[in-house]
């Protein structure tokens, strides 16, 4: 399936959670949390701890947010 | 201490962590600086950016404040926090909502809107205001831990233009008074905690510092001191000099001297 994220179009096998997104989309070791990351799907917000049941459906559109300096 | 929502420090330095020239230089700044709290902002994540702060703040045991800058409305605001409080893992938050970047002065409207929906909401809101001793007093019947007035507008250096409007809200308020933004000199953060502010946040004039770790340090031994000098109790001013020696001429015959 096709989902957007952060704007960018990705192709992601069926039956793939949120999770599984992220650790594709970010392509590195890093865990999310090590980042401060928030994710919205189709413009909601979903808690951390729901990231490994969300399923994932063809055009959703998540939007990636992570903690960086600031005043 | 300094008491914020039932959470105790023992610096009254907040700080904010943009414009270092690296996270190394950062971090050494903020240990430099002895703060407790410090800010941080929430952006679209760039993949290719790998300068992670987060965790670095997180395990050198900061408690960290998110802010909501980028946001121009209170809905944008409402929806940064939320972001925020996932992405971080605090419901502390520093709301600021300045439309116009060209000042970056702070929307009252929205600040008031924002700020009763979050504490509705839970979150514990500091926020961003002008000095205006009015919203000040609402912000805090609204339910907020503190008020963050500005000194000048952000980045600026301009010191504590705002001074005599700090002195009003320091004055009136129930909750810490922590003086934000364009305090360039640590005098003139050690004036602010002089006039008795809770505490000051200063992010540009160390980040930008030619020598940030050492500005971070005086800025600590500034703070303390305007702090320590409040408790004391400061002189009274006077147009006319008041001796501070024995007014008896010992180098003349007879008289007393004028000389003090």
């Amino acid at each position: 399936m096709m989902i957007i994220c952060n704007g960018e179009g990705f192709e992601l096998p069926a039956n793939a959670t949120l999770a599984d997104a992220l650790s594709i989309y970010l392509e590195d070791s890093e865990t999310p949390a090590s980042r401060g990351l928030a994710v919205a799907c189709n413009g909601d917000v979903v808690p951390r701890s729901l990231w490994s049941q969300r399923p994932l459906t063809d055009g959703d559109r998540l939007d990636l947010f992570s903690a960086v300096a600031g005043g | 201490m300094l008491t914020i929502a039932n959470t105790s420090f023992s610096s009254r330095l907040l700080t904010g962590t943009g414009k270092f020239s690296t996270p190394a230089t950062m971090l050494d700044a903020l240990a430099s600086s002895g703060t407790e709290l410090v800010t941080l902002a929430l952006r679209r994540l760039d993949r290719r950016d790998r300068d992670a702060i987060f965790e670095p703040l997180q395990a050198a045991g900061y408690r960290l404040l998110p802010n909501t800058s980028g946001a121009r409305t209170a809905e944008e605001a409402i929806q940064a926090a939320q972001l925020t409080r996932e992405a971080m893992g605090t419901p502390w938050l520093k709301l600021e909502i300045h439309p116009d970047p060209r000042y970056l002065l702070p929307d009252p409207v929205e600040t008031l809107k924002a700020a009763e929906r979050l504490v509705q909401l839970g979150f514990v809101v500091l926020p961003y205001v002008h000095a205006d001793p009015v919203l000040c007093k609402r912000l805090e019947e609204a339910g907020c831990a503190a008020v963050m007035p500005l000194a000048a507008p952000i980045g600026s250096n301009q010191g504590l233009v705002t001074a005599p409007f700090i002195d009003i809200i320091i004055e009136q308020s129930r909750v810490p008074v922590i003086v934000d933004a364009g305090l360039g000199a640590p005098s003139q953060a050690a004036d602010a905690m002089e006039r008795g502010a809770d505490a000051v946040l200063v992010n540009t004039a160390i980040a930008t510092a030619t020598h940030p770790v050492a500005m971070a340090a005086a800025f600590k031994a500034a703070v303390e001191a305007g702090f320590q000098a409040r408790q004391a109790g400061l002189a009274t001013p006077g147009l006319r000099a008041a001796a501070s020696s024995p007014l008896t001429a010992f180098l003349e015959t007879g008289g007393d001297s004028d000389v003090g």
